[in-house]
This record gives structure tokens, C-alpha cells and sequence, in this order.
């Protein structure tokens, strides 16, 4: 589904990303990891059209979205969401959601004098959402007001309601209590119950490797593993690169 | 006497609110630090007065002149898309600018500092709105529409993304919104209806020149809408309303003319001051300037 | 050929009093990082207080000129203490402050226009400008004294801002307030430091333009604008970059004007303003943390 062909982004002099390739199948759950400083983010950011990569290739179901913007990575099914939760702030839970299932709010004669109502059809898949993310009561809240833990939940709801063929989800556990961290698991199992894709970047090994049945290691840019959590567990590039040299 | 005056004030806020309104749009709702709004205001003023003056019927003027700035306003949108917070607010002030210095020196088209003189007042279909009073009329219908479209548009799925584009562009984005559309139609809106205000201002007071169109003339509608509050269409309405009438006492305590303009700009950069300081919140605002 | 050297010169001399302007400007908005607006209200009120000071109350010149330096510096560092401080206690975004700045500006303007009235006012300090010629160029010795005068200064200016303790600390300021801090700078005496500095350079300019030119009330916000483009031409943040942008701006005008009616020479301050800011890679444009597409 997803394929990442030798991808390079510097800064300056520094080297982000150097040569890194990868490929993600159809309905799988799949992980990103290494070592603080590896890249991980920067892939993502180039996937979502976020940064303009040096050279390289990505290409989604055959189409070579390489030079797509933000908006047009959206469109043609990948769904992101950010390790620093970005919720529009100033809106409530509600409407942060109803962003993501909208797909025609920006066409201006339907909207001028459409009254701002959300189907009844819309708000179920609102209230079902946020059931499974486990804070229905929250709908209305303004999202300036969330906890930390809130915040990621509506933004991991945010990303599934974006109409999306792959999710991509930024260290979506990370500072959360393990309560917490055991339900975005078996929520994202579920989702691939469904038939889903997900690409998951995260820090907690155990989360990483528990829930994946990809794993992909990456150190100073460049991918020096990848495979089942079994063969990474056992893989001495692996302990090294973590450890150290 | 009175009467006059009061319906002169009356008159002055109607058109503030169409300014006030539109620029709330922009600045409030979607983010768009424009300070360009004046030149939108002269770009109708001139429009309409220029295609009255050809004998262009004045309602036919009047959307023109609307159209025009809206014009400008895609252009502007388009020049300054990647612009950010204070570039933007720079940007939008440098158009501001040129189109002062374009009408000011422009003179076989715009009369240059001299401006345009004998600008009639509106007729609609045979009816003339010379008295104060039926002007009145006019300027509060064409308010209460603009108040009304602004509204909708706000409280609209459009609305709401433009919203969004103001809290966090990118985000935005990702969720595949197309933001330069968005804010393309923010601040043609806005132009549009700064472009129907000058209209209105050419027609009532019948004669304009560049003066009339520099920054100083901005200060106040900054002031308004921030001290309304961003993003507050009751805020808008409630400091549109104060602030139009605050300064008058000045008239009465017998400085020249010369001075009454200049103090006013005053008072109102004074208390634009104050609220930043001390609230910047303002009356109903519920969004910081980011 | 004695005509472009005409423009040359006349283009080295706006070009001149833009690199002051800019100078002082870009000195704030490195260290501050938001636009001081307000910077030209600062030149602008120098010029009338000499105006008053000389012209209306008839002091000796020498003393006017210090005083309305003295003057520039309290006014700009004023600014700071009174209003910018106290937005910055509360964590204000630098759009926030900008909008503030333009506020500043704004209030200035109109208390000139109020005190001193809409005429254009001159100081005839310099009475007769007997213009010398040089290689068929005339010059007056005022402007001689503009241009070299100038030079001396921002040449004093970026050897303080290299060489000096206090001005490599405000680069440093300028370049990561949080590790400056950790070293032990404060950044809020820096601050007030850039305030003190760039405010008495734009006195220094706003002499000079009384002077040279005339005095009109609107001469701070067009002098801002002018100043602001050059910073921007020489790269936003650097003041090297800044005095660079002020001359290639006073010549690009005197050259211009040779091509385009007299009136839209302000113009052209501003068509390369939009080019600059639409060709900039976007990576430039301010301090963002994430380049993007």
C-alpha cells in the first residue's frame, strides 16, 4: 500500500533523513521505531506533504505522491495524527470532529446559506467515535479545556474520522497511563479488524512490538531493520543501535 | 439641528459596521491579519463615484464598486498566501500603501490629491436619497444585510473551517482542506463589503480624495474589532457603536477642525493601547490572537 | 553619464538615511523579534522636537541636536518600559505586539499633527546649499556629511555589534534567547538595550531628514515602510543585511524615478517589498519552526 523508495531530507548539514525505504501491506498494523533523533517524524512529515523531501520516492497504492501538499495527501487517503496534539482550540470537540468527516465545507454557494446543522446520520458516527475512544460526554467541551490524555484521545478520533485508507499515528501513547495505553491498543486492533492499515510511530517498545505485526527500525536516518516483532526482539543492529555504541 | 447631527452619526455608524463587520471576518474569524482594509474602502469609494459620474445607475454602482474590491482581495489573497502573522499584517499595509500613492498620483483617472468632486447622491429607481434622513434608511438596510450574510457565513461549515485555518492552519490541512481557498473567500468577503462602505461614503459625503483613505483611517476599525472582541459579532456591533460615538464630544469643546480629526485617531490608538495591555480580550472575545 | 552619476549620488544619499532607519529597526526586531512599528513615529517625533527646540524656541543648535537625541532614546526606550514590557509579562504573541507597535505609531502621528499642524515645516539651519560638482554631480557639504556621517556610524554600530561584550550578547539574544539566558544574559536588559540604541540611530535620522528634506507628519510611517523593506531586501534579523537593503533601496528609487513619474517613487519601495516577500524561499520568513511546502 504504502511504499517508501530511498528518501533523503536534510537541514543544513544535517542529515534527517539518509536513504531510508520501507514498504506497508494492505491491513496491517505496523511500527516505526528507533532511537530518539532517527528520523521517525521527519519520514512522517515528508509522507504527509508537510516537508519538501531532497530525493526520493512515496508512492500510495501506485500514485507517486511525492510532491503532494498537505491537503492533497488527505484527499488521496492518509490520515495523520500529531505526536503534540493539534486541536483546534478555540472550537469544541464536536466540531473538531465534524472537520474531519466534512468533506464539502469548503464549497462556498452549498455553504452560505446552508444552516451549520450536522446530519443525524453524522452526529451517531460523532457519538460512536468518541464512544470507542471512551469520552462520549466531552462532545461540546471546548478543546482548550481537555486534559493531556483528552487531547490525544480527540486527536487519535480526529484522525479515524478522516476519511482515510492509512493512518498514520504519531506517538499516540506517549506520556499516557497504562489504562489508557492498553485501550488505544486494542482500539487500534480493532480498527484493523476492520480492514485497516495503520502505520504507528512510537517510543514504548512493548506497545510498539505488542500491538504490530511489521516492525520498522530506523537509526540516523536510514532503516537498519525490518520484520516481524519476533525477528526485531531477537536483532543485535537493533539492541546496539538503542544501546548505543 | 439636532436631528441632522444625530442622523449624521447614525448614518457613520452604519457604514463603520459594514467596515467593522467584514473585517472581523477576516481578522477574527479566519486569522488574516489584514491591514490593507482601507484600500478596499477607497477602491469602492472610487469605483463608485467615477461609474456614477459616467451615469452608471447607482445600485449597478454600488455592487460594482463591491466587486471591484472584491477583486483586489483575491489578488491580495494570492500575493500573500505564505505569508505569516506580521509579514501578512505588513504585506496587507504595504497594499494599503500603494493603492494611496496610485490615488493620489493617478490624476487624470483619480483627480489625484484633488480627489473627485460632485459625486451625486444615490437614486433608486427614481427615487432620490438626498435627505439625511433617507439615507438613513439606506445605509441601515445595507447593514442589516451585511450583518446578516457575515453571520451566516460564519456560523456556516465554511465558517467553521475558516475557524479552524485560524487556530491551526496546518492541521487544517491535513485534514484536506484546501486553507488558500478558504482564506481566499475571507478576505474577498471582507473586500467586498469595505468596497460596498465606500460606496456608501462617496455617495454621502459627495466628495473624496486620497486623504480620506490613509492608515489613520484604519486605526479605528483595528480598534473596534479587537476591543469587540475577535471572532464576537455582538462585540463588533456594541464597540462599532461606542466607539463612533465616543469621540464626539470633541467637537464641542472648541478646538479647530484641524485638530478634532487628528484627536480622534488619538483617542482611539490610546484605547487600542489599553485593551491590548490590560484586556485583550476585550468585550466578548473568546479568541487570543495568535 | 553625469546624469546616472547624479542618481548615484542622490540614491547614496536617501539610500543613507534608509540605512539608519533600518539599521535601528532591525537591531529591535532581531532581539525583540516582532515589529516595532512605532520605530518610525520615533524619527519622525526627532525631527519636530529639533524643530521645536531650534526653529520655535530658538536654542543653539549644537545643544538642540543633543537634546533631541536624548529625547529619541528616552521616547524609543519609553516605548519599551511602558508598553512592550508589560505585554511581554503576559507571554503575547509578536503579533500581538506588532499590533501594539502600529497603536504606538499611530498615537505619535496624530499628537505631531495635533501639535504641530498638517504643514510641511522645514529647518533652515543650512541656509544656502551652495552644491559643489564633482565628476559633474552636484552635492551640497550637507550631504556629503549625511552620507560619510552615516557610514561612520553603522560602521561603529557593526563593530560594536562584533567586537563589543554587549553587542555580541545581543546576538545572542537575537540568535537563542533561551540559551542566552542559561549563559547569564538577560534578555530583557538586551531588550532595553536594542531600544536604547536603535532609538537614538533613528533620532540621528530623523536630524538628518529635517534637515535634507522637510518635515511632514506622515514622514514616520513612510520612512517605517521604506526601512521595513530594506530590512526585508537585506534579510530580516541582520542588521549588516539591513544598512545593505537601505542603500540598494535609495538607489533603486533615484534610479527609478528616472523611468516613472516623480510620485510613484514611494511606489517602488513597495513592488519590491511583494517581490522579496513572494520569491523568498519560505524557509526565511521569520522564525518558524517548521519549513514548509
Amino acid at each position: 500500500m504504502l511504499k517508501i523508495k530511498n528518501l533523503k531530507k536534510n537541514f543544513g548539514g544535517v542529515k534527517a533523513v539518509d536513504g531510508c525505504s520501507f514498504e506497508i501491506k494492505h491491513n496491517t498494523i505496523n511500527a516505526l521505531i528507533g532511537p530518539n533523533g532517527s528520523g521517525k517524524t521527519t519520514v512522517f512529515n515528508l509522507i504527509s506533504g508537510i516537508l519538501k523531501q531532497n530525493s526520493g520516492k512515496i508512492l500510495f497504492d501506485k500514485i507517486d505522491i511525492t510532491s503532494f501538499s498537505p491537503q492533497k495527501v488527505s484527499r488521496t487517503g492518509i490520515s495523520r495524527a500529531f505526536q503534540k496534539s493539534r486541536l483546534f482550540s478555540n472550537l469544541s470537540v464536536k466540531e473538531n470532529l465534524i472537520l474531519a468527516l466534512d468533506e464539502e465545507d469548503t464549497l462556498f454557494w452549498k455553504n452560505i446559506f446552508r444552516k451549520n446543522l450536522i446530519s443525524k446520520e453524522r452526529e451517531k458516527i460523532i457519538k460512536d467515535t468518541l464512544e470507542l475512544v471512551g469520552i462520549e460526554k466531552l462532545e461540546n467541551k471546548s478543546c482548550e479545556d481537555l486534559s493531556y490524555g483528552q487531547k490525544k484521545l480527540i486527536e487519535l478520533a480526529r484522525a479515524i474520522l478522516n476519511p482515510h485508507k492509512l493512518l498514520m499515528l504519531d506517538e499516540p501513547v506517549a506520556g499516557v497511563n497504562p489504562r489508557l495505553r492498553n485501550k488505544i491498543a486494542k482500539i487500534l486492533q480493532n480498527l484493523k479488524k476492520q480492514n485497516e492499515t495503520i502505520l504507528v510511530i512510537e517510543h514504548d517498545m512493548n506497545f510498539a512490538l505488542g500491538i504490530s505485526d511489521n516492525v520498522i527500525v530506523m537509526d540516523e536516518g536510514k532503516v537498519i531493520a525490518s520484520g516481524s516483532p519476533k525477528q526485531i526482539r531477537a536483532n543485535q543492529k537493533v539492541l546496539d543501535a538503542y544501546l548505543g555504541e | 439641528m439636532i436631528d441632522a447631527y444625530f442622523t449624521h452619526l447614525l448614518i457613520l455608524i452604519g457604514i463603520y459596521l459594514i467596515l467593522t463587520l467584514s473585517l472581523q471576518l477576516a481578522i477574527g474569524y479566519t486569522g488574516l491579519l489584514n491591514l490593507g482594509h482601507v484600500a478596499f474602502y477607497a477602491i469602492g469609494a472610487y469605483t463608485s463615484a467615477l461609474l456614477v459620474l459616467s451615469g452608471v445607475p447607482f445600485i449597478v454602482s454600488l455592487i460594482l464598486a463591491g466587486i471591484v474590491a472584491m477583486l483586489f482581495g483575491f489578488i491580495l489573497s494570492w500575493g500573500t498566501n505564505k505569508l505569516r502573522g506580521d509579514y501578512l499584517a505588513l504585506a496587507t499595509l504595504g497594499f494599503s500603501f500603494v493603492i494611496y500613492n496610485i490615488l493620489s498620483n493617478w490624476i487624470s483617472f483619480t483627480g489625484g490629491p484633488l480627489g473627485i468632486a460632485g459625486i451625486p447622491k444615490p437614486s433608486l429607481f427614481g427615487i432620490s436619497f438626498s435627505s439625511n434622513f433617507s439615507f438613513f434608511i439606506l445605509t441601515s438596510f445595507i447593514a442589516i444585510i451585511t450583518l446578516i450574510i457575515i453571520w451566516k457565513i460564519t456560523t456556516s461549515p465554511l465558517g467553521r473551517v475558516m475557524k479552524a485555518t485560524r487556530d491551526d492552519e496546518l492541521a487544517t490541512k491535513v485534514l484536506g482542506k484546501n486553507t488558500f481557498k478558504v482564506k481566499t473567500y475571507s478576505l474577498g468577503i471582507a473586500a467586498f463589503f469595505a468596497g460596498i462602505a465606500g460606496s456608501l461614503y462617496a455617495h454621502y459625503i459627495t466628495f473624496i480624495n486620497p486623504s480620506s483613505f490613509t492608515i489613520l483611517q484604519l486605526i479605528p476599525l483595528l480598534a473596534i474589532v479587537i476591543i469587540g472582541g475577535l471572532a464576537s459579532i455582538r462585540g463588533t456591533i456594541l464597540a462599532t457603536i461606542i466607539l463612533v460615538l465616543l469621540p464626539e464630544p470633541i467637537r464641542f469643546l472648541g478646538f479647530s477642525s484641524s485638530v478634532v480629526g487628528p484627536a480622534r485617531q488619538f483617542i482611539y490608538a490610546l484605547i487600542l493601547l489599553l485593551i491590548l495591555m490590560y484586556k485583550p480580550r476585550g468585550f466578548y472575545g473568546k479568541v487570543e490572537l495568535e | 553619464m553625469s546624469v546616472i552619476l547624479q542618481l548615484i549620488v542622490n540614491g547614496l544619499i536617501t539610500g543613507a538615511i534608509y540605512a539608519l532607519v533600518a539599521s535601528g529597526f532591525s537591531l529591535i526586531y532581531s532581539t525583540n523579534k516582532f515589529i516595532h512599528f512605532a520605530h518610525g513615529a520615533v524619527v519622525a517625533f526627532s525631527a519636530y522636537f529639533l524643530y521645536f527646540l531650534f526653529s520655535m524656541i530658538g536654542m543653539n543648535f549644537g545643544f538642540a541636536v543633543i537634546f533631541t537625541i536624548a529625547f529619541a532614546i528616552l521616547l524609543g526606550w519609553g516605548m519599551n518600559v511602558v508598553v512592550y514590557r508589560q505585554l511581554r509579562k503576559r507571554k503575547t504573541s509578536s503579533v500581538i505586539l506588532l499590533i501594539a507597535s502600529f497603536a504606538l505609531l499611530i498615537l505619535l502621528e496624530s499628537l505631531i499633527l495635533i501639535l504641530f499642524g498638517a504643514t510641511v515645516k522645514t529647518i533652515g539651519f543650512i541656509r544656502a546649499a551652495t552644491s559643489i560638482e564633482i565628476f559633474g554631480a552636484f552635492i551640497t557639504p550637507l550631504q556629503i556629511f549625511i552620507i560619510i556621517s552615516s557610514l561612520v556610524l553603522l560602521s561603529l554600530f557593526l563593530f560594536f555589534m562584533k567586537k563589543v561584550k554587549v553587542g555580541k550578547a545581543m546576538r545572542a539574544v537575537s540568535d537563542n534567547k533561551d540559551v542566552a539566558e542559561i549563559v547569564g544574559i538577560s534578555s530583557e536588559k538586551i531588550y532595553s538595550l536594542s531600544f536604547l540604541i536603535g532609538s537614538g540611530i533613528a533620532g540621528i535620522a530623523g536630524i538628518l531628514v529635517a534637515l535634507e528634506q522637510n518635515l511632514q507628519p506622515m514622514m514616520g510611517t513612510n520612512l517605517m515602510i521604506k526601512g521595513f523593506v530594506a530590512a526585508v531586501i537585506g534579510g530580516i534579523g541582520s542588521v549588516p543585511g539591513a544598512i545593505l537593503g537601505g542603500f540598494f533601496l535609495g538607489l533603486s528609487e533615484n534610479i527609478g524615478v528616472w523611468f516613472l513619474p516623480l510620485g510613484y517613487k514611494d511606489a517602488i519601495a513597495f513592488v519590491i517589498l511583494f517581490i522579496f516577500l513572494l520569491l523568498r524561499p519560505k524557509g526565511i520568513l521569520g522564525i518558524k519552526k517548521r519549513e514548509e511546502k
